[in-house]
């Protein structure tokens, strides 16, 4: 059993602050087999585990696909708290555990009441958001690392132009 | 001068949401600019970033450099967009990097300046701060469609490599016989 004070995002935190946003989490129960967050639909919040054994999923062609176990202490969603939008996997319980769940509506709401502690923990989210990006940014490059193994035009201008080039604008 | 004016997308735009335009204004104005010509590097992969760029006019491109010479673009940068932010809000060297497309005008914001701003809770440095959390979300969606599309790709060029090594071996078959 983790407490929220004790996870990466709150941990650079100072007590106070920690505790400020701590008290706008709404804790529950989930049991085995609950589905805390689907595939697909619209997410505007953000999910600490704090106690449980949990799996991301993906919906493949021939049924479920196993991304990774999750457990104490991880944070997801964090996207889905700073730009709201679908949740790009399934979060289950794989055991009875606890979860506690930030919503972007309390969150902006952090905002109003106690600046300070939102600003504090807006900065710490900013830094997490990036470390996500600069691994994603990695596995992009690791995926690549090799050019098609074979002559086939449509998939390699493809891949010229919908993975090696970003968007002009993004969002 | 008219060049020096700051375009609209800055001004309008969702940098500094929540700001009046007057102290947009104020911010921008505050901030250093910097000409780059077309083709000029901005910063190189692998440096230590401590200065963030908002693009005022122009585009700013940052791509990694694959180890067989292949540039892989990260990101494109129009005006009111920000640039080389990530190694300023958490220290770390530059992913990729980060060159002007056609005549380009950026203003450089420093870490130092950006967190003495942040602890005195500016409201323009919080907004942009806001702003580029946003940014780097959204940039985090698109890099994880692209990593899923290249997954699909090169797992169906295996496949039509594989048919292909089996019609070989078919005809191999054939000519013997």
């Amino acid at each position: 059993m983790m407490e929220l004070k004790d996870v990466s995002l709150f941990n650079k935190l100072s007590p106070e602050v920690s505790e400020a946003v701590g008290a706008r989490f709404v804790r529950s129960q989930v049991e085995e087999g609950q589905v805390v967050f689907r595939e697909g639909e619209q997410g505007h919040s953000l999910v600490v585990i704090l106690d449980g054994l949990f799996e991301l999923l993906r919906e493949g062609p021939a049924g479920d696909i196993h991304l990774a176990d999750v457990g104490e202490g991880r944070v997801l969603g964090l996207v889905s708290l700073i730009d709201p939008g679908p949740r790009t996997a399934t979060l289950r319980a794989m055991s009875d555990g606890e979860i506690a769940v930030l919503d972007q509506l309390t969150f902006n709401k952090l905002w109003e009441a106690e600046g300070d502690a939102a600003a504090a923990m807006h900065q710490q989210m900013a830094v997490a958001s990036i470390g996500e990006l600069r691994s994603a940014e990695r596995r992009l490059a690791e995926q690549l690392r090799e050019p098609l193994a074979i002559d086939e035009p449509v998939l390699t201008s493809l891949l010229e132009m919908a993975v090696f080039k970003a968007s002009d604008r993004v969002g | 001068m008219m060049s020096d004016a700051l375009p609209a997308a800055l001004l309008v735009g969702p940098m500094l949401e929540g700001l009046d335009l007057l102290s947009r204004k104020a911010f921008f104005e505050s901030l250093p600019s910097r000409r780059l010509f077309d083709g000029e590097t901005l910063f190189q992969e692998g440096a230590s970033g401590d200065v963030l760029y908002i693009v005022a006019d122009g585009c700013v491109v940052t791509a990694k450099t694959l180890a067989d010479g292949r540039s892989l673009e990260l990101d494109r940068a129009a005006p009111g967009d920000v640039v080389g932010a990530m190694a300023v809000i958490s220290p770390a060297s530059r992913t990729g990097t980060a060159t002007s497309h056609g005549y380009t005008r950026v203003l450089r914001l420093s870490r130092e300046r950006f967190r003495a701003l942040l602890s005195e809770r500016d409201p323009a440095a919080e907004a942009l701060l806001r702003y580029t959390t946003g940014r780097i979300c959204r940039r985090l969606r698109q890099l994880d469609a692209r990593i899923a599309l290249a997954h699909d790709i090169h797992a169906r060029v295996g496949q039509a490599d594989l048919l292909r090594r089996v019609n070989q071996i078919q005809a191999l078959g054939k000519v013997s016989q």
